[in-house]
C-alpha cells in the first residue's frame, strides 16, 4: 500500500522550473515560512499567480504539490481519506491532506472559501504549532514532518456575506498578499508565457492596467493577468489584435453594454 | 399683496436667518411688477436656496423675475436645480452668470439647440477616460461652450461639428478630451514658476513679484488668457508625447481629422497664424514614427522649469488673432489655471483630512488589537512606535516597489489609507512628515478623550423620538445624546406612481420574479442524512468499508433535497434628501417599488423607511413599510409619497434601524442603504465629519452582527465609500438608469 501512496505522491512532483518572476520578497518570506514550518495563506485577485507561486515553491524546495480545488460539497473525508472496500477487504485510502502530511509533501487549498465551514475545521491542528492530523476511523495522530507544509488561498473580493474566512482560521496563517505584478514584470510575464514580442506585451499590460481603473465604474474585477497570457496566445495562433483582445479580454469581464464599448475603444486608442 | 405683507412672507420663509430689511425690500419690490402665479412659484424655491447662498438667493430673485416673459413656472425647478449646480461647481459669480442669459444658459441647451450631448457619451466615455487616467475623472457640459478642466472634471463644449460625421465628430471629441488628461498627467496644472520666471515677467511687463502661482504668473502677461492658450501649446510637444507613447491607435486614426482641420484657412490670422498652424502642424503630424514602447511608468513634471522661454513664445504670439486660432481652441480649448489650482488646492487639503483621520483611526485600531495581544505595555510609548514604523514602511515603499507583498504580522495599511497614500505621493512626491505627526497626535488624544466624552445632551426630546450619540472624529469621542431622531409617517398619497412604474418595469419584474422565485425556492441536496429520498452512494461504500474494518457504521446512507430555509431579514434605508430631486428621486422611488416587487416573491422579511432631517434636533426616519407589515395598499401609498426633503444626515437612522434589526432573531440580518451622495447636514455634519460618522455608525452595526450594505447613485468622486461601508459592502450604479436592475440584482447576489 504504501508503495502505491509512494507513486500516488510522486506523481504530484513538479519537475520542470515553472515560470515564476518575483513581485517582491514572497519567494523569501515562503521559503522562511517552511523553514519554521508554518503555513501559509496566498490572498489575491483571481489570475494573479498565487497557483504558479505554489508551484514554483513546490518545485523550490522539491516537494510534491498536491492542489485541492474547494467547492462547496468538499467534505472532511474527501480531505482526510475514506474506507473503501476491494474484494471483500476494507482498505484504506488517503485523502490528499493525509497523503500529503504522511509524505512531507505541501498541501494547497485553493479557494479554501468555496469549502463549508464545517470542513476547513479540520485543518486547524495542522496549521499551528501543533502539526499534527488525527484520523478518526484509523485511531491515528499523524504528526506532520518538518517538510509538510499547508497553504490556502482566497480572493478576497468576494461580495457574498457568506463567503468570508473564519478569523479562527485566518489567524493561524502567514499572509502573502499579492496583486498584479508592476507593468514590466507582467509585460515579461506575458511575453514568456504567451510568447510573443515585447512591445505587443507591454501593450496588453497598459490595456489591463485600464481595465483595472475601472474597478469604481462597475466593473467587478479588471484583466487579469491570465486573460493577457490568453490573449497573447490567440495572437500568436494569428487573430489580429482586435479580436483577440475582445474574445480573449473584454467579453470575458463583463456583459455590459457601455463598459464593453468603453473598454472596445481603450483597444482600439491603444493599438 | 402689498409690500408689508410680502416681506414678512419672505421672513417666514427664510426663518431664523434675518437678512437685512433694505436688502429684502429691493427684493420684493421687484417681484411686485410680476404675475402673483409666477411670484409664488419663485418664491416657494427660496427655501431650498436660501440656506446655501442667501446673496445667491437674492440673486435668483433679481433674474427669476425677467424670466417671467420668458417661460412657463413648470421650468422653474429645473433651472434651480442647475443654478445650485453650478454654484457648487464653481461658486456663486458662475451661478450668477449662469442666470445672467437665460436664453442661451439654459433654454436653448433645454430645447436641444445646443450643448453636446454630454449625457449621450458618458456612459461609455467617463469609464474609457477613468480606465485610460487611472484617475477619478468626470465629464460635464460646460454652460459656456468652452473645452477645459479643473483636473477633476472635463468640461466639454457645446455641439461642434467640425466634420461632416458623427463618427469623425466622436473620435475628435475623444482626443480632446484625451489632450485635456495628458495636461493634467504631464503637470501642466501643477506648474509651479520660479522667482527667475516671475522677474522676467517683471521686467518685461512691469508687474509685481511673485508666488509661486501659475495662475498669478499667467495673469502678468498683457493677456492672460491668451497666456494660458499659449502655454498648452508650448507645453504641446509635451502632452502630445504622452499622448502618442501611450495611446498610438487614437493618434493614428486622429490624424487624418487632423489634417483634415489643419488644412481649413486659418483666415485673417496673418503671419503668426501660420506660424501657430505651422507649429501645430509639426507636432501633431510629425514624420517620424511613434516613438518605441517600453516606458512603463507615465512621465511626470518633476522640476517646476521649462518656463524661462515662455515669455519669448509668448512674444512671437502675442497676437489676438493668432492666439484665438480656431484649431487651437478646437484642440486644447481655453484652460482654466486659476480654477486648476483652486481644485488642487481643495483636493490637496481633502487628502490631507482624510489620510490623517484615517491613519489615525488605523493607529487606534492597531493599538487596541496591540494591547489586546501584550497585555500590560504602557500605553504612550506604542503610539509612537507603531509611527514610526509606518514611516519606515513609507520610506520602504518608496525605494523599493513591492506592492502588496507584506507579512501580516507587519505592517498592512488598509487599502483605503494606501489609495489617499498614493494620491498624496503623486501630488507632493512624498506624504509630509506633519501629517503623520497629525494623525499620531490625535490617535493619541483619542484614547484620552474616548473615556470622558463630552456629554452635550438636549434637554428634552419631544415624545417617539430617540436619542443617539455620534461620533466626533476630530475628538475621537462620541458627543453623548447628540442627535434626536423622530419616527414619523408618511401621509399616504393616492398616486397611480406604483401602477406606472409596474406597467413601464413589467417585462423587468417578470424577469427578476422568476430569478427570485428560484431564490425561494432553493435545493439542496444534503448528504448522510438518516433517511432521504436516494442513497448517499459515497457513504454507502465509507459505511461498507468501516465494516469491513470493523467499525461501526454510519447510519447515515441518504440524499436529501432540502428547500433551504431563508431566515433572512433586511431594511432598505431610502435616502429622502434634497439632492434626490427630480429624475435621481423618481429612479429611487421606481426601486424602491421594484424591491417590493420581488421581496414578496423571494419571501424574506423586509422593511422599508426613508430618512432625512435637518440639524442634530430633527433626524427624521419615515415609515414606509415595516418588517412584518403587508405589503398593501397602504404601503403602497406611502412609497408614492416618498419625496426629496431636506438633508443627510446617516448617523442616527442607521443606529436606529441597527437597534430595530438587533430585535429580530433572523439568521441573517441586512443594512441595505440606497442613496445619492454623501451623508450631509447643515450644521457642520460635512464632509470627513459625516462620513467618519456614518462609518462609525456601520461599525457598531457590524458589531451587533448585522451586515450593511450601500447602493448609490452618487456621480462624484466615491472613493469614501470603500473607507466608509468597508470594501466589498457597497456598489456603485454607474448608469442611474439602472439602478431598479442593479438594486435587485445586488440583493440577489448578496443573498445567494
Amino acid at each position: 500500500m504504501d508503495t502505491s501512496n509512494q507513486q500516488r505522491i510522486e506523481e504530484h512532483r513538479v519537475l520542470v522550473e515553472p515560470f515564476y518572476l518575483p513581485q517582491g520578497n514572497e519567494i523569501e518570506l515562503a521559503l522562511a515560512a517552511s523553514r519554521e514550518r508554518l503555513p501559509l495563506l496566498l490572498k489575491g485577485p483571481t489570475g494573479c499567480g498565487k497557483t504558479r507561486f505554489m508551484r514554483y515553491i513546490a518545485w523550490r524546495l522539491n516537494r510534491p504539490l498536491i492542489t485541492v480545488s474547494c467547492h462547496d460539497d468538499l467534505s472532511t473525508s474527501d480531505l482526510i481519506g475514506r474506507y473503501l472496500v476491494k474484494g471483500m477487504e476494507a482498505v484504506w485510502l488517503d485523502g490528499p491532506l493525509t497523503l500529503a502530511v504522511r509524505h512531507g509533501a505541501i498541501c494547497y487549498l485553493d479557494e479554501i472559501v468555496e469549502a463549508r465551514k464545517d470542513t476547513t475545521v479540520v485543518i486547524h491542528p495542522l496549521a499551528d504549532d501543533r502539526r499534527e492530523l488525527p484520523v478518526e476511523k484509523l485511531g491515528m495522530i499523524y504528526a506532520a514532518p518538518p517538510e509538510f507544509m499547508l497553504a490556502v488561498s482566497y480572493n478576497p473580493g468576494y461580495q457574498s456575506v457568506l463567503k468570508d474566512l473564519k478569523p479562527s482560521t485566518r489567524q493561524r496563517f502567514v499572509s502573502l498578499s499579492f496583486s498584479y505584478p508592476r507593468p514590466d514584470l507582467e509585460g515579461r510575464i506575458v511575453m514568456t508565457e504567451g510568447k510573443i514580442e515585447e512591445p505587443l506585451a507591454a501593450r496588453l499590460v497598459r490595456l489591463a492596467g485600464m481595465t483595472r481603473s475601472l474597478k469604481d465604474s462597475g466593473l467587478a474585477e479588471g484583466a487579469s493577468t491570465r486573460l493577457l497570457i490568453q490573449a497573447a496566445q490567440l495572437l500568436r495562433q494569428g487573430l489580429d489584435i482586435r479580436s483577440a483582445c475582445r474574445a480573449g479580454i473584454i467579453e470575458s469581464l463583463t456583459d455590459d453594454p457601455e463598459l464593453l464599448e468603453a473598454m472596445e475603444e481603450m483597444v482600439q486608442s491603444i493599438f | 399683496m402689498d409690500l408689508g405683507e410680502q416681506k414678512q412672507n419672505f421672513y417666514q420663509l427664510v426663518f431664523p436667518s434675518h437678512p437685512n430689511d433694505w436688502e429684502v425690500e429691493e427684493a420684493m419690490e421687484l417681484l411686485a411688477e410680476i404675475p402673483a402665479d409666477y411670484r409664488r412659484a419663485l418664491l416657494a424655491h427660496v427655501p431650498t436656496i436660501w440656506p446655501i447662498s442667501h446673496s445667491l438667493c437674492f440673486s435668483f430673485l433679481g433674474e427669476g423675475v425677467k424670466g417671467a416673459s420668458h417661460w412657463p413656472p413648470e421650468l422653474l425647478a429645473e433651472w434651480v436645480r442647475q443654478i445650485l449646480a453650478r454654484y457648487e461647481e464653481a461658486g456663486l459669480r458662475a451661478a450668477r452668470d449662469f442666470m445672467g442669459d437665460i436664453e442661451k444658459n439654459f433654454l436653448e441647451p433645454l430645447h436641444g439647440n445646443a450643448g453636446v450631448a454630454v449625457d449621450e457619451i458618458r456612459g461609455a466615455m467617463v469609464p474609457y477616460l477613468r480606465g485610460v487616467s487611472g484617475l477619478a475623472l468626470d465629464l460635464a457640459a460646460d454652460g459656456r461652450g468652452r473645452l477645459w478642466t479643473d483636473t477633476r472634471t472635463i468640461y466639454l463644449p457645446g455641439r461642434q461639428r467640425p466634420f461632416p460625421e458623427r463618427v469623425d465628430n466622436l473620435l475628435f471629441l475623444r482626443f480632446t478630451i484625451i489632450l485635456q488628461w495628458a495636461c493634467i498627467a504631464e503637470g501642466i496644472f501643477h506648474l509651479q514658476p520660479r522667482d527667475q520666471d516671475f522677474a522676467v515677467v517683471a521686467t518685461r511687463y512691469g508687474t509685481g513679484p511673485g508666488n509661486g502661482r501659475i495662475d498669478d504668473y499667467l495673469a502678468c502677461f498683457p493677456s492672460p488668457v491668451l497666456a494660458g492658450r499659449l502655454l498648452l501649446l508650448y507645453q504641446l510637444p509635451r502632452i502630445f508625447g504622452l499622448v502618442r507613447r501611450w495611446l498610438p491607435g487614437l493618434v493614428r486614426a486622429v490624424q487624418q481629422l487632423c489634417r483634415q482641420l489643419l488644412e481649413i484657412p486659418a483666415g485673417r490670422c496673418g503671419r503668426r497664424g501660420d506660424q501657430v498652424r505651422e507649429l501645430l502642424r509639426s507636432t501633431l503630424l510629425p514624420s517620424d514614427p511613434v516613438p518605441q514602447f517600453g516606458d512603463h511608468q507615465l512621465s511626470r513634471l518633476g522640476e517646476s522649469g521649462g518656463l524661462s522661454r515662455f515669455p519669448d513664445f509668448y512674444d512671437r504670439f502675442a497676437d489676438n488673432k493668432a492666439g484665438g486660432d480656431q484649431v487651437l481652441i478646437l484642440l486644447l480649448g481655453d484652460p482654466d489655471f486659476s480654477a486648476a489650482r483652486k481644485r488642487i488646492e481643495q483636493t490637496r487639503e481633502e487628502d490631507r483630512e482624510l489620510f490623517i483621520s484615517r491613519l489615525a483611526g488605523w493607529l487606534e485600531e492597531s493599538q487596541i488589537r496591540g494591547q489586546a495581544e501584550e497585555e500590560g505595555t504602557g500605553g504612550a510609548g506604542r503610539a509612537d512606535s507603531i509611527v514610526l514604523t509606518a514611516k519606515a514602511g513609507n520610506r520602504a515603499r518608496e525605494k523599493e516597489v513591492t506592492p502588496g507583498i507584506s507579512l501580516s504580522a507587519e505592517m498592512e495599511l488598509p487599502p483605503e489609507l494606501t489609495a489617499v497614500m498614493q494620491r498624496i505621493e503623486a501630488d507632493l512626491g512624498e506624504v509630509p512628515d506633519s501629517y503623520i505627526e497629525a494623525a499620531a497626535g490625535m490617535a493619541g488624544r483619542g484614547r484620552n478623550l474616548a473615556a470622558g466624552a463630552e456629554t452635550g445632551g438636549l434637554a428634552l426630546p419631544p415624545a417617539a423620538s430617540f436619542i443617539y450619540d455620534e461620533w466626533d472624529y476630530r475628538r475621537a469621542g462620541y458627543r453623548k445624546d447628540w442627535c434626536v431622531l423622530a419616527e414619523k409617517e408618511l401621509p399616504p398619497v393616492m398616486t397611480s406612481f406604483v401602477p406606472l412604474t409596474l406597467q413601464k418595469y413589467r417585462g423587468l419584474i417578470a424577469r427578476v420574479r422568476r430569478q427570485f422565485e428560484m431564490l425561494r425556492t432553493t435545493h439542496r441536496f444534503v448528504k448522510r442524512r438518516r433517511y432521504g429520498d436516494d442513497i448517499d452512494f459515497d457513504a454507502m461504500v465509507d459505511a461498507l468499508g468501516d465494516r469491513q474494518a470493523g467499525f461501526a457504521p454510519s447510519d447515515r446512507l441518504f440524499i436529501r433535497l432540502v428547500r433551504d430555509q431563508r431566515d433572512i431579514a433586511a431594511l432598505f434605508l431610502v435616502d429622502m434628501s434634497n439632492s434626490t430631486e427630480g429624475w435621481v428621486g423618481r429612479l429611487i422611488k421606481e426601486t424602491v417599488v421594484l424591491l417590493c416587487e420581488v421581496m414578496e416573491v423571494s419571501g424574506d422579511r423586509y422593511g422599508i423607511y426613508g430618512f432625512s432631517g435637518m440639524r442634530r434636533s430633527r433626524c427624521e426616519l419615515f415609515h414606509v413599510k415595516h418588517l412584518d407589515e403587508a405589503y398593501d395598499e397602504e404601503v403602497r401609498r406611502r412609497i408614492g409619497a416618498i419625496g426629496p426633503r431636506e438633508y443627510t444626515r446617516m448617523g442616527p437612522p442607521i443606529r436606529h434601524l441597527t437597534r430595530m434589526l438587533q430585535a429580530t432573531d433572523a439568521r441573517l440580518r441586512l443594512l441595505i442603504t440606497l442613496s445619492d451622495g454623501k451623508p450631509e447636514d447643515y450644521d457642520g455634519y460635512v464632509d470627513v465629519y459625516a462620513i467618519e460618522d456614518t462609518r462609525k455608525a456601520l461599525v457598531e452595526a457590524r458589531g451587533g452582527g448585522i451586515h450593511s450594505f450601500c447602493i448609490t447613485v452618487d456621480q462624484t468622486a466615491h472613493d469614501y465609500l470603500a473607507h466608509m461601508y468597508g470594501r466589498g459592502n457597497y456598489i456603485f450604479v454607474n448608469n442611474i438608469e439602472k439602478l431598479p436592475l442593479r438594486m435587485t440584482e445586488f440583493y440577489r447576489l448578496l443573498t445567494s
